[in-house]
């Protein structure tokens, strides 16, 4: 009864859920409205007894309202969830709405369709999304930023340098293998000799180690010529039968074809020669020997003036680098032999 | 240095009114302390000039380090090995034992396999090519054949902007990205480029998925903003990683002046400076992308250096010569060049690849090979047999947690170093 007299108010007058519009069938704005429209059926407010079908946060509910419930606003609307099975959701609503009219019950059905299959979509695209990739907005100030620093970055790593330097190390390590195909012939003879000349470095340290702990030096560099001599010259510990006779003489030219021949295989020995030669500068020997085995070489030079300046120079002849791009020839002095060995009665007589 | 300033005065000639006097004594200050930073100097330089002059200097030098960003990074615990092309921070004393501890002995590798002139990483000795050669992983490859990569750009742009020409060009890659991939064509001999579909596009986990299953061992993808490339994600195929950078400075070889011509021998690589738990993640996810065994004859080097987590890429092509008397390695720059910096790493596929059984199907066709993928041969054949859904459970939740996501603020303290 009070439902027509509520509709004759807001239906004809004035309703704040209506919508007019000038082409369409006037609208209820009304949350609960079934359908949408403004009409005597669809008014939930026009309406003791209604029903709809609406979710909230993916969950679909039914609200029922009923005439006994008209005095207390606040508990009008019976909330009852709906399965997420939507056949089991549309019997659900034929249990809880027996003997109500047809209208109402069809388009609450009707509503519940419409929303499970936007619930569907909904979740297909959310899916969908996280596949999709994530537009990120542009920082102005990062990108700068990152750019400026990039470009110190580039500054600070030298890039060609390093890069020339790794593959050189990667040369001179050996990581090519002994015959690699990816250097030059003259190149690699280089690297080779490099090699050598620090294996011949690496002995003559030990070499010289030995001779530090000896107190005596003018001894000193005598026995330590004479063990390098020993660990180098081939035919060291040989042994042949000579007669007495010419036997200095017999020494002499060992000793000449010692110097020639004998030692021209070991590079150790042929750059002594080098170094030998008496038109070297002081200032290129101590260039030359900046490095170990030098650094002992030199302290011996000071105490060693006495013994004579040549067999000093002898001693620490050893090594070093040849200096690079250095002369070609190389010259070999019989001297070095003579004195590397006891004086025999002969020499001794000549000196 | 303090007697000839003291002599100077103390640089105050704030008492002199006269601005002409005040300008000439201060000229007069300033000219003196030149004149003696100069004298300093000079005798310096003749001091190292003369005996023990390359030890004073090295003295010198080695007192007055100057600060280097490199040199005042912030400790960072995951730090692995050092860094090998400049003086940097070390692993801390609780890493190096327990490499220790892990290898036994003193062997430098415990990760990636160390091919004959492969890697640079952490300046660490080469091991014999032999030795190292076989690995179980790889049992069945031929390791000197290039990886298969799959190339290919991100989604294209869904807007529907009026300006843009016609739906082709909202779907297809600029012109620049274009260059960029033929070039990365170049670089990858093993690399195969598949345009990326509009319409019914699939994710990039199903792409990733669907690489999987055909037997590739990388995915690149390359990400287009404003007509330019700017994205790089590179994923490491049988369920590897994925990585996500940010690609800046693209220089296509065709700009580089003078550049060398691109030769498909697979090159030597130099990884420079990955020093960090997280750095050896992303250098071996690039070293997947070569073979292991390079060929030396083309002479080619691929250098990707980090420097400040920026990772540079080169490629040249170098040669050995003498130069007086002393070898030197010359460069000649090849193919593109670019930076790139680790945005996102995932150790998993991205979110959409879903499961797979195992089986490489090469061609397309149904048939399929059981890829023997670390031991689980008779594994993957009974997988086979039994057909599991390829698709996930209901319920399930694909795992995609990033090991490492950049942020803005990371770069706020210009100190801290992630590679």
């Amino acid at each position: 009864m009070s439902d027509d007299i509520i509709w004759t108010v807001i239906g004809h007058g004035h309703c704040s859920y209506k919508l007019k519009s000038a082409t369409h069938n006037t609208f209820c704005r009304n949350a609960y409205n079934l359908t949408g429209l403004c009409n005597r059926q669809s008014c939930p407010l026009a309406n003791s007894r209604y029903a709809t079908v609406r979710e909230h946060e993916g969950k679909v509910y039914l609200y029922v309202k009923t005439a006994e419930r008209a005095h207390s606003p606040a508990k009008m609307w019976e909330r009852i969830r709906l399965n997420s099975n939507y056949s089991k959701a549309l019997e659900q609503i034929d249990q809880e709405l027996p003997y109500w009219s047809n209208f109402v019950v069809h388009k609450a059905k009707q509503r519940l369709t419409k929303i499970t299959q936007y619930l569907i979509k909904l979740r297909k695209i959310r899916l969908k999304e996280e596949e999709q990739p994530k537009l990120v907005g542009i920082n102005q100030k990062t990108e700068r930023r990152e750019a400026t620093r990039e470009q110190k970055a580039l500054r600070a790593a030298k890039l060609e340098k390093s890069i020339e330097q790794e593959l050189l190390n990667r040369l001179k390590s050996g990581a090519y293998g002994d015959a690699p195909l990816n250097v030059n012939e003259d190149v690699w003879q280089s690297v080779l000799e490099g090699r050598k000349r620090k294996e011949a470095n690496a002995e003559e340290e030990d070499g010289l180690d030995l001779v530090d702990e000896e107190s005596d030096e003018e001894d000193e560099q005598l026995l330590s010529d004479m063990e390098r001599e020993w660990e180098e010259e081939e035919g060291v510990g040989e042994r042949d039968f000579v007669s007495d006779d010419d036997e200095s003489d017999e020494d002499d030219e060992d000793d000449m074809e010692d110097g020639f021949y004998g030692s021209s295989g070991e590079e150790g020995d042929s750059v002594d020669g080098a170094e030998e030669s008496d038109a070297e500068d002081d200032d290129d020997d101590d260039e030359a020997s900046a490095k170990g085995p030098s650094a002992a070489g030199s302290k011996r030079k000071q105490p060693s003036s006495s013994a004579g300046a040549r067999p000093s120079k002898a001693a620490q002849g050893k090594k070093g680098k040849r200096p690079r791009g250095g002369k070609p020839g190389i010259e070999v002095e019989y001297e070095e032999e003579r004195e590397t060995q006891p004086l025999s009665r002969e020499e001794l007589a000549n000196w | 240095m303090d007697e000839a300033e003291s002599s100077l005065g103390r640089g105050n000639f704030k008492h002199i009114g006269n601005k002409a006097k005040r300008q000439a004594e201060y000229r007069k200050y300033r000219a003196g302390k030149r004149k003696d930073k100069l004298a300093r100097r000079v005798a310096q330089a003749k001091e190292e000039k003369g005996a023990d002059g390359q030890e004073k200097k090295r003295a010198r030098l080695a007192e007055n380090r100057t600060r280097t960003i490199e040199n005042t990074r912030l400790e960072n615990p995951t730090i692995i090995s050092e860094p090998n092309s400049h003086p940097g921070l070390k692993p801390s004393q609780a890493v190096i034992d327990a490499q220790q501890q892990a290898s036994g002995s003193s062997k430098p590798k415990d990760k990636t396999d160390d091919e004959d002139g492969d890697d640079g990483d952490d300046a660490e000795e080469e091991v014999d090519e032999a030795a190292l050669a076989a690995e179980e992983e790889r049992a069945f490859e031929d390791a000197s054949a290039p990886p298969a990569i799959l190339i290919t750009t991100s989604a294209p742009s869904s807007s529907t902007s009026p300006h843009l020409a016609s739906v082709n060009a909202r779907s297809h890659p600029a012109e620049r990205t274009r260059d960029f991939i033929e070039e990365l064509l170049n670089m990858f001999p093993g690399g195969e480029y598949r345009p990326r579909a509009k319409a019914k596009g699939a994710s990039l986990g199903k792409i990733a998925g669907w690489a999987r299953k055909r037997g590739y061992n990388a995915m690149i993808v390359i990400g287009e903003d404003h007509k330019q490339p700017t994205m790089w994600t590179l994923i490491g195929l049988p369920e590897g990683p994925t990585a996500v950078f940010r690609l800046t400075s693209v220089r296509l070889g065709k700009e580089i002046g003078g550049h060398a011509r691109s030769t498909p021998h697979s090159p030597e690589l130099i990884l420079n400076n990955f020093t960090t738990a997280l750095g050896h993640s992303v250098g071996s996810l690039l070293q997947s992308l070569f073979p292991s065994i390079p060929q030396l004859e083309g002479r080619q080097v691929l250098t990707a250096h980090n420097q400040r987590d920026f990772i540079f890429f080169r490629r040249h092509r170098y040669e050995f010569a003498l130069r007086k008397g002393e070898e030197k390695a010359r460069l000649q720059e090849i193919g593109p060049q670019f930076t790139v910096k680790l945005r996102k790493l995932m150790p998993s596929l991205p979110k959409g690849a879903g499961g797979w059984d195992g089986v490489v199907d090469f061609d397309g066709d149904g048939s399929g090979a059981v890829m023997d993928m670390g031991g689980g041969g008779e594994a993957g054949a009974e997988a086979a047999e039994a057909a599991p859904k390829s698709k996930r459970a209901r319920g399930q939740v694909e795992e995609t947690t990033s090991e490492f996501t950049w942020k803005p603020k990371m770069g706020v303290s210009r100190r801290n170093f992630y590679l």
